[in-house]
């Protein structure tokens, strides 16, 4: 099965080179490779963001994917979900896939928004909150996580699919090995800046929201006095059992 | 899109009874403060299997100009395809600038699709609605997990879907005179149905520990590894509490499904809940908000959690957890 991962770098002050995967990009990247290993077929690997962040498509490399395109976009935190969305469209519609997959949002600003709009664009089905991906013969039976209830789907081929968990699979990471081998894996830059977002919105900079609740707040305090204190709050209330 | 639709609002119902469902209820309110905003005609849409049965009980609201109803099967359960199709349709008969749903599973999964095919901009996750500076309509919504808010500005005559992040807004709806009901008859095409849901288990029959539990004890990714785990296993037992995970650590594989709290695992309203390393992002708290009592340990001031917390701990766990255990040992004997 041809599949494609799309996988939004998101900057975290603790890795070497300052840009990491989200961790539901992470389970989809696992979840393409183990349908990869059971069907045939290859994992194309594509990220979308600042030059610097290109790293993390060669850690995917490393991991297990088979081919991967950084798709730069310098000013990517500027943009909208949908000029993410149609940016990537066009970037995978020179690709031919079965099944692309990414996570459900990213780690950072989380709007959710652009695996389902891919979906759109391509007016391929899509199933979100994905857990499991058993690949079947022209189809896909899929487990997702629903409001209080697991579902089991058919799902037919191509189609998109944007993951919640990894909870079911062995999740994976770069290994020494596989950094040698990325080095022969085909990689290429596409560079795309886009001008005009068409998603119709303008956002200020994200701020620390005022404190609405109203709850006792207990800080700087040893850990004994803190612990004390919660003891006496919940037996004052008659919850210790 | 004239200028005047811009200011239309459209609430799209899950097809749910009114007397039970909080979060259609606090959909409904939000619906007639942003119309009362804007001076645009509001409008419900109830989708679902028996959604002209219930499109009664969502008629007498204040201000309501119509209800729409779109009744079929193939509206239940949820998959993308058919709700998409019936929303759209919806959407082009309101005329709506402004179209509403809950931030939940299956509205946050519609909203972005909904917004491609009606050339419309989207908003994740708001917790309220404004004109900014210019006039323009104002989205605010939460980013990176809760910790920070950031305003949205919609272009002048685009329309706008936003899902609404549930129990934002306390107020209830206002009672008025009866709309007219309408039908909308939606014709489904063969893609609309590709996906097929072949099995649903009720995640409250294998959660039945925390389904119940009078006293919870939950633990996050502020615990670090799973096998420190059994710091939150330890604290359950003294208090004789059921354990708990925040999705992110469930995700990870690091606790069973069936320990999951939050939107994507059960929703709990026990008498206590402890809340432990769990910062607090929306897919949890939306599971948990309905517990008499909710302690939090977290290390990070800012964490969201503290929002809806009765009693805040800001510290580290592995100081605290240890010690709350010496304590509460200590009280007993």
């Amino acid at each position: 099965m041809e599949i494609v991962v799309a996988i939004k770098p998101v900057a975290d002050p603790q890795a070497s080179d300052g840009w990491t995967i989200g961790s539901l990009d992470l389970y989809a990247l696992s979840h393409a490779i183990a349908v990869r290993d059971a069907t045939g077929g290859s994992v194309l690997v594509i990220t979308c963001g600042p030059m610097e962040s290109a790293g993390v498509a060669q850690r995917a490399l490393a991991s297990g994917a088979d081919a991967a395109i950084h798709v730069q976009i310098s000013n990517v935190t500027d943009l909208s979900g949908e000029a993410i969305a149609r940016e990537l469209h066009r970037v995978i519609a020179e690709e031919s896939f079965d099944l692309l997959v990414a996570g459900q949002a990213s780690d950072d600003i989380e709007t959710g928004t652009v695996g389902a709009m891919l979906a759109e664009l391509f007016d391929l089905p899509h199933v979100s909150t994905v857990t499991h991906i058993a690949p079947e013969t022209g189809h896909l039976v899929v487990r997702r996580d629903a409001i209080g209830s697991k579902q089991t789907l058919r799902v037919p081929l191509p189609a998109v699919l944007l993951v919640l968990s990894g909870r079911d699979i062995p999740l994976k990471y770069p290994t020494p090995r596989g950094m040698i081998t990325a080095r022969k894996k085909p990689f290429r830059v596409i560079e795309s800046d886009v001008v005009d977002d068409p998603g119709g919105l303008t956002w200020s900079a994200p701020e620390t929201p005022p404190r609405t609740g109203d709850g006792e707040i207990i800080a700087e305090v040893p850990a004994a006095e803190a612990a004390k204190r919660i003891v006496a709050w919940m037996q004052e209330r008659g919850l210790t059992g | 899109m004239t200028e005047s639709h811009a200011n239309n609002v459209l609430v799209l119902l899950e097809g749910v009874d009114p007397q039970r469902d909080r979060i259609a209820m606090e959909q409904v309110a939000t619906g007639q403060q942003i119309a009362a905003a804007t001076g645009g005609h509001l409008t419900l849409a109830v989708l679902g299997p028996d959604a002209a049965d219930r499109a009664g009980s969502w008629r007498t609201w204040n201000g309501v100009a119509d209800v729409l109803v779109v009744e079929d099967a193939a509206l239940e359960p949820y998959v993308c395809g058919s709700w998409l199709r019936a929303a759209t349709d919806a959407c082009n008969q309101a005329q709506a600038g402004i179209v509403l749903l809950p931030a939940t599973l299956s509205g946050r999964d519609l909203a972005p699709r909904l917004a491609i095919r009606l050339g419309a901009a989207v908003v994740s996750d708001a917790i309220g609605f404004a004109f900014d500076r210019d006039g323009q309509r104002q989205f605010v919504r939460q980013v990176a997990g809760g910790r920070l808010i950031s305003a949205e500005s919609v272009a002048p005559g685009k329309p706008v879907i936003a899902t609404m992040r549930p129990g934002t807004n306390r107020t209830s709806p206002v009672p008025g005179e009866a709309a007219a009901v309408r039908k909308i008859a939606v014709s489904f095409t063969a893609q609309d149905r590709a996906v097929e849901v072949i099995e649903t288990i009720e995640a409250e029959k294998e959660a039945e520990g925390i389904a119940t539990a009078a006293r919870i004890v939950s633990g996050g990714r502020g615990l670090g590894k799973p096998e420190h785990f059994s710091l939150i296993e330890d604290l359950a037992k003294e208090l004789d509490a059921a354990v708990g995970a925040s999705g992110a650590v469930v995700g990870l594989g690091w606790r069973p499904h069936s320990q999951q709290v939050g939107s994507t695992g059960t929703t709990v309203a026990p008498r206590l809940y402890l809340a432990v390393g769990i910062s607090g992002a929306v897919q949890h708290t939306i599971g948990m908000s309905g517990a008499d009592a909710i302690v939090a340990i977290n290390r990070d001031p800012a964490a969201p959690i503290f929002e809806i917390a009765h009693l805040g701990i800001v510290g580290d766990l592995f100081e605290i957890v240890p010690a709350l255990i010496a304590e509460l040992q200590a009280a007993r004997s």
